[in-house]
């Protein structure tokens, strides 16, 4: 599978069972529907958090799904200013920069109410380890 | 057996290379004039038609030679074997037998997330059965044979030769027309132009408008031709299913599940839908008549509506009753039905629970991508890297903790080693980790450099350690690098002002 901003080759990372895709050029990060599956499953509605899809009308340039490259959607996570793309029928596509904003939030957030959910808790568990040394 | 489907399936397969050859080589002859200069249409015309006859026979040959190894190779599934699904090769040979096939098919298992399944292959003795790894993790042993024994229905009544020869037709038309829509496209506003102002070419006008619309009607009624068959033997492979495993709440419940899973089919090809149980295209094309199956919701409810028995008399007492439609499914011919097939007990393990179906999934696909080449490494933190084939280099530092690790691709190994790690299931990610620890150690310990970082621009960096290069784009908005080269941390102190890299992984 190829990275839909630089068309590099995806890595795929396995953490506590769930798969994501991770572009080593880029950092950003693909999550494949079927993972988002077993997500809303295990952490229920809460870990995804999307606003509507389709609701957001930006300028920026449509990526096309690493999977069927169809245009992907732009979506916005659910009280954060964090904007995703969205393939409907095949997953998410978090770009470098959406991702180090969530790792920021969560760093910076931390003892306050969660508001991330289990996604970005998750990403934040993948992305940044030793965490529980340093509280 | 359905004799008379099968039958039929056999003729509708003659009269489909018929009229495709008819079509494709009138098409072409077409086209040729067409395009062609207007002093010689006939000779175009002439090899329009050859070309697009070579194209049939090709096609014809494909079809009925290859085209198991092509629909497979469309959708990357890999052959498998006892050790690796046990489960569902005792289900495929519970099934043959029931059904009496003379062969056990070919098993393949597709790396998808989405639950389905399709068969392939031109006759019982020489077909191939294929489930996605979705399938798989979401299926208990009632459901997946009910599935199973759906495509074995498909076997037995011959749908898959008619499918594979109408899919492969179908693509051919679409093939040429599309070649022919970008060659107009190209030709009518150079060619075009200078030939309407000598005003010659005689019959080049007309020619054009059957031509085109030849382009744009073949491709629709390849469509509806090829879609439309397609629904009555989807009941009728149901009603094998429900006789086979004399259980038709398995399917009813596979059928239920597979529908309200969130996940689509990933990279199926379009040509490979019709083979499907479900549609893998249902959100985009859903009823009509491109539909290539009945609604699920209806299939669902025959196969529940059959509390009296599991054999098909008992199904198409049930399909009259859901769909209150006249036409019988089957001639009463067909119907060689001796007594009474009773239902049978579930035997349900009941073993879906969200962590073992995220463990199954996980299992399915690892086994795929280790037969697909991937290798796999487990990394000391407890993250497990899966590098795809067409990977280009042949270290990786690890995305969480910066290890760096070389690729080895192990392949018939890799299988063995998915095998037995997940047989040893269950242990927390970090005990079960094997480190090959080259330049491991903490990531705080690790090499630091710092390095400027403008944002707004284009730079360039390289890692001063081994000497990497980097493209920064000007919307990166981390604080850090991990070089990929050798493992290195680069840290970035911003130009603007706005905030130094201060917060990295070891503040
Ligand atoms: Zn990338
Ligand atoms: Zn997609
Ligand atoms: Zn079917
Ligand atoms: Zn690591
Ligand atoms: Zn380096």
């Amino acid at each position: 599978m190829k990275c839909p901003q630089c068309s590099d080759i995806l890595l795929t990372l396995e953490f506590d069972r769930i798969e994501i895709d991770y572009c080593p050029g880029c950092r950003g990060v693909w999550l494949d529907a079927g993972e988002l599956g077993i997500l809303l499953e295990r952490d229920g509605k809460e870990a995804l958090l999307l606003s509507a899809p389709g609701s957001v009308r930006r300028k920026e340039k449509k990526r096309a799904c690493p999977i069927c490259s169809r245009g992907m959607e732009k979506v916005l996570m659910t009280g954060s200013d964090v904007l995703l793309d969205e393939c409907p029928s095949h997953g998410l596509w978090f770009d470098g920069g959406e991702l180090s904003k969530i790792l920021e939030a969560e760093c910076g957030d931390r003892g306050e109410e969660d508001r991330t959910g289990g996604l970005a808790r998750l990403l934040d568990e993948i992305f940044t380890p030793g965490k529980e040394e340093r509280t | 057996m359905f004799w008379s489907v099968i039958a039929a399936n056999k003729r509708k397969t003659v009269l489909l290379i018929v009229l495709m050859g008819f079509f494709l080589i009138s098409s072409g002859s077409m086209i040729g004039m067409a395009l062609a200069d207007a002093q010689h249409p006939y000779a175009a015309g002439l090899i329009g038609a050859a070309a697009a006859g070579a194209v049939w026979v090709v096609m014809l040959l494909v079809s009925l030679f290859a085209s198991d190894s092509v629909l497979l190779g469309l959708t990357h599934a890999r052959e498998v074997t006892r050790d690796m699904y046990p489960q569902l090769i005792n289900v495929v040979e519970e099934m043959v037998i029931a059904g009496s096939l003379p062969h056990m098919p070919r098993i393949f298992v597709v790396d998808d997330p989405s639950p389905n399944a399709f068969a392939v292959g031109k006759s019982p003795e020489k077909s191939c059965i294929c489930v996605t790894a979705g399938l798989l993790a979401l299926c208990d042993r009632d459901e997946l044979q009910g599935v199973v024994a759906h495509e074995i229905g498909h076997i037995m009544n011959r749908d898959v030769l008619y499918m594979t020869v109408a899919a492969t037709m179908l693509g051919s038309i679409l093939f040429i027309s599309d070649m022919f829509v970008r060659s107009f496209r190209y030709t009518s506003t150079t060619r075009l132009a200078s030939r309407s102002r000598r005003a010659g070419g005689g019959a080049a006008g007309p020619l054009l408008i059957v031509s085109l619309l030849l382009a744009i009607i073949g491709p629709i009624l390849a469509r509806v031709l090829y879609f439309s068959i397609s629904r009555r033997r989807e009941y009728l492979a149901d009603a094998t299913s429900a006789r086979l495993t004399r259980y038709p709440e398995g399917l009813a419940s596979a059928l239920e599940k597979i529908g309200q899973s969130p996940v689509m089919l990933s990279a199926a090809p379009s040509a490979v839908a019709p083979f499907y149980t479900v549609n893998p295209y249902r959100q985009h094309i859903s009823s009509g008549a491109f539909a290539t199956h009945p609604p699920l919701s209806e299939r669902i409810q025959i196969l529940r509506a059959m509390s009296h028995g599991a054999g098909y008399t008992d199904y198409l007492k049930a399909y009259a009753r859901v769909t209150r439609r006249r036409r019988a499914l089957l001639p009463p011919a067909d119907l060689t039905e001796r007594g009474k097939v009773d239902i049978r007990q579930a035997s349900r393990d009941g073993c879906s629970a969200p962590a073992t179906r995220a463990e199954s999934l996980r299992r399915a696909r690892d086994i795929i991508r280790a037969l697909n080449d991937f290798a796999f490494i487990t990394c000391a933190c407890g993250l497990r890297i899966k590098v795809a084939p067409e990977y280009p280099k042949d270290r990786i530092a690890c995305p969480r903790c910066s290890r760096v690790h070389s690729v080895q691709r192990s392949g018939a190994a890799a299988v063995g080693s998915v095998l037995s790690a997940s047989s040893a299931m269950g242990a927390p990610a970090a005990a079960r980790v094997v480190c090959p620890d080259q330049g491991g150690g903490h990531p705080s310990e690790r090499a630091v450099q710092e390095a400027r970082f403008v944002p707004g621009r284009w730079q360039k960096i390289a890692c001063e350690i081994c000497g990497h290069g980097y493209e920064i784009s000007p919307r990166f908005s981390g604080k850090r690098l991990v070089c990929s080269g050798c493992g290195a941390v680069i840290r970035f102190s911003r130009a603007a002002g706005q905030g130094g890299g201060s917060s990295d992984i070891s503040a």
